[in-house]
């Protein structure tokens, strides 16, 4: 159907898609995949090795490791020191033609030990994608060396938005063409993550562009789900949502577990994106029964300040909202270090922002690293014999907790009636038990029996004291040890996350290797999220564009005007709905500021108003 | 056919420890029987060198070059010596490895005609299935038995 390039795809900028567009998944499998190999990064043109020593030490700073990073002017494999220098944890790297690059790495010394030691280390990738041809990251499809499997699989389904976000290049408009795979190429993908081994991919999340300006974004969940895919969800600015009632019914009805929402902060200003919109959003995904992730990119100097207020909000509406999942900000593009310095931030520069926030209420060592819950899994494991679904991303990726209340006032992180490390611990040996020959359910037993050593039901919210309810959730997640066992815990909590996703600046080759949130590539390559967008040239952009279909194509095709997709907001509209008063009732007086710096807020970030 | 055996001794601290020893050899079919090829050995250089390191280490024991670069010793020369060997048709890698107290031994097939790579890893006393030794031995082109010989008796084997 479509010819593979002799020599090289540089010959080849893109395949007729329209050719691709009515196949089944298996034709498509047999179509795309002779293109992988082709598309991976080349050595010497998208990329060089400049492996030296190591950039030394100076004078008050003291060696914490050393690691492979990228130069964020050509891509250049270079060696990196990371250091500590007053109480900070730091990056340099020398490339030999672009010079030194220094880079804040962690915000606090004491956390990056502290998280350390929670590093937990996969089972690697059983069944490669991709042969080894190159080094990291240069080779990612998954290759044999990377060690974990995928824990989230993104899929975009589009790269068309209906917002034009001023920093933004991606989307159709700019890039100058579609990319949309068809419906049973979206199959493949979700094929090809999901037969890897040790474990296959389960959980997926629908991203773009904007994935709910597909017309069959509801169709596109049931593939996932008829793929056996058990948590489905959606990221999405949530425009339509917050007008189309209907959409939020049928995404559930189709098995969306949650929608994975982009929310900046609680005005205008720190919000410019959505802050209209998310309240009637909220309404509709309440009305739908349809859970929701708050996703806040936190930027210092621009709405680090509000990370409280944001919390507060999901706390003010957690009957439908089910985490505020904060996203230290990525410096996209060549960005001037004294720049670089006002907008980094990363993650316990955050966690010591909340505790000030909450008035001390969410601490930040009630922060753990992503791999703590890794000894659930291999516990599981354990009794099972069976390879478990397990988070073993680096220890600076992600932080989480938990957070409860008996009143909106008064938070109650889960380390204040859970000792976290203590049943951590508790796992370790019992799994380290079964595995050395001892019986597994009398180990069992003796676990439900300690367990309850580490639990101080009086420090538990109320609704958790009675008949030792908490004990009886953590006993489900052990006993069933399957994905429903954990809906129970999260509907009666707030979870609060951090992922940090890497830049150029900040790039840490040994945590690429570790990522386990993933992204499908068209050719059936399955990529670390930080080399897919990270090197957007070598990864995304190159792929998305090769399976792509001109504007004009898929103009004449959808019979649509991609110039005529703009979102126009209509602010004094929004402002004048019961939802929006509402919804930041309490949190943020919104009402106080002047109209004319909501329209101003709305057109500098890019987003036309109708005045 | 150059084919590379690495052997080292890794202490990494960050991000996760590990303490690992590894020693390694090639062994070629003669007259039926694997013999011992001798290499040239010379010090690791990632440029030349990272992807043959990964290529034996990255799937088996999870081991890449960012690792080696974390390690405590890594200065500027890392603490890996690299011995080539030159050998005409397939051959056989072997490597011991220790870590945590739990010794493992990796059988690597080379140079077949299929151009593929046999890995079999082999861990503490476990006996591997004939199968996979038959397998090994074929497309090295000995016995099975002598695959075994060189598995029971190890990097001692001449």
């Amino acid at each position: 159907m479509v010819d593979a390039p002799a020599q090289s795809t540089l010959l080849l900028e893109r395949v007729d898609y329209s050719a691709l567009r009515n196949l089944t998944a298996e034709e498509i499998a047999g179509e795309v995949r002779k293109y992988a190999k082709l598309l991976m990064p080349r050595a010497g043109i998208d990329y060089r090795i400049h492996l030296g020593p190591a950039p030394p030490l100076r004078e008050g700073e003291e060696l914490v490791t050393r690691t492979l990073s990228l130069c964020p002017h050509c891509y250049s494999l270079l060696p990196a020191t990371v250091f500590r220098r007053e109480g900070k944890v730091y990056m340099r790297k020398v490339c030999p033609e672009h010079g030194e690059f220094e880079e804040l790495y962690f915000g606090d010394y004491s956390t990056y030990e502290r998280y350390k030691k929670w590093q937990r280390d996969g089972k690697g990738i059983w069944t490669p994608n991709v042969g080894l041809t190159a080094l990291c990251p240069y080779n990612c499809g998954l290759c044999p060396r990377h060690k974990s499997h995928t824990a989230l699989l993104n899929v975009a389904v589009t790269n068309r938005c209906e917002l034009r976000c001023w920093y933004c290049f991606f989307y159709a408009v700019k890039a100058g063409y579609v990319y949309e795979p068809s419906l049973e190429h979206i199959r493949f993908m979700l094929r090809e993550a999901k037969r890897m081994l040790p474990r296959g991919a389960i959980a997926v999340q629908f991203t773009g562009g904007e994935p709910l300006l597909r017309d069959d974004i509801v169709e596109i969940v049931r593939v996932a789900r008829e793929e056996g895919y058990e948590h489905v969800q959606v990221n999405t600015e949530g425009i339509r949502l917050a007008f189309d009632p209907e959409l939020a019914v049928k995404l559930r009805q189709a098995g969306t577990n949650t929608v994975y929402m982009s929310f900046d902060g609680v005005t205008p200003h720190t919000n410019p994106k959505n802050h209209w919109e998310v309240p009637y959003a909220l309404e509709n995904l309440r009305k739908a029964g349809l859970g929701v992730v708050l996703v806040p990119t936190v930027i210092r100097g621009y709405n680090l300040h509000e990370v409280g207020a944001i919390i507060r909000f999901g706390v003010k509406h957690s009957d439908i909202v089910r985490g505020v999942n904060m996203q230290p900000v990525s410096i996209v593009g060549r960005v001037p270090r004294k720049e670089r310095e006002r907008l980094r931030v990363t993650i316990p520069d955050i966690l010591a922002e909340v505790e000030r926030q909450t008035g001390g209420q969410i601490r930040r060592e009630d922060w753990y690293p992503v791999p703590t819950v890794v000894p659930i899994s291999r516990f599981v494991e354990a009794l099972t014999g069976r390879p478990q679904f397990e988070l073993t991303t680096h220890f600076a990726c992600g932080a989480a907790t938990y957070v409860f209340w008996d009143s909106a006032d008064e938070l109650i992180p889960i380390t204040r009636f859970v000792d976290v490390e203590g049943v951590m611990g508790l796992l370790d040996r019992a799994a380290e038990e079964i595995r050395s020959g001892r019986n597994k359910y009398v180990v069992l037993l003796s676990v439900l029996a300690k367990l309850r050593k580490y639990v101080d039901a009086s420090q538990a919210p109320k609704k958790f004291r009675k008949k030792r309810k908490f004990l009886r959730m953590i006993f489900n997640i052990l006993l069933k040890h399957d994905y429903s066992a954990l809906g129970e815990f999260h509907y009666n909590a707030l979870f609060l996350g951090m992922m940090h996703f890497m830049d150029t600046y900040n790039y840490d080759v040994s945590r690429v290797q570790r990522c386990d949130v993933h992204y499908a590539m068209p050719d059936g390559r399955v990529v670390p999220f930080c080399t897919f967008n990270v090197m957007p040239e070598l990864y995304r952009d190159r792929a998305q564009k090769f399976f792509s279909y001109t504007i004009e194509e898929w103009e004449r095709l959808t019979g649509k005007r991609l110039s005529e997709e703009v979102y126009v907001r209509n602010i004094r509209k929004l402002m004048s709905g019961e939802p929006y008063r509402r919804a930041y009732e309490g949190i943020a007086d919104v009402f106080s500021i002047p109209y004319e710096e909501h329209v101003m807020a709305s057109k500098r970030f890019g987003i036309p108003v109708v005045e | 056919m150059m084919v590379k055996v690495f052997s080292f001794d890794l202490r990494i601290e960050d991000p996760a420890p590990r303490a690992v020893r590894a020693r390694g050899a090639v062994y070629s079919p003669s007259g039926g029987r694997l013999v011992r090829v001798e290499g040239l050995q010379r010090q690791f250089s990632p440029e030349e060198d990272a992807l043959d390191f990964d290529e034996d280490f990255g799937a088996t024991i999870g081991l890449t070059l960012a690792d080696v670069v974390h390690s405590a010793a890594w200065s500027e020369a890392l603490p890996l010596t690299v011995a080539v060997h030159e050998c005409a048709g397939p051959c056989l890698k072997l490597y011991e490895i220790v870590e945590g107290g739990v010794k493992r031994r990796l059988l690597m097939v080379i140079g077949g005609e299929d151009g593929r790579r046999y890995v079999l890893s082999v861990q503490g006393g476990a006996s591997p299935s004939r199968g996979d030794l038959q397998k090994l031995a074929e497309v090295v082109g000995v016995d099975r038995r002598e695959v075994e010989k060189l598995l029971a008796s190890g990097l001692e084997s001449p």
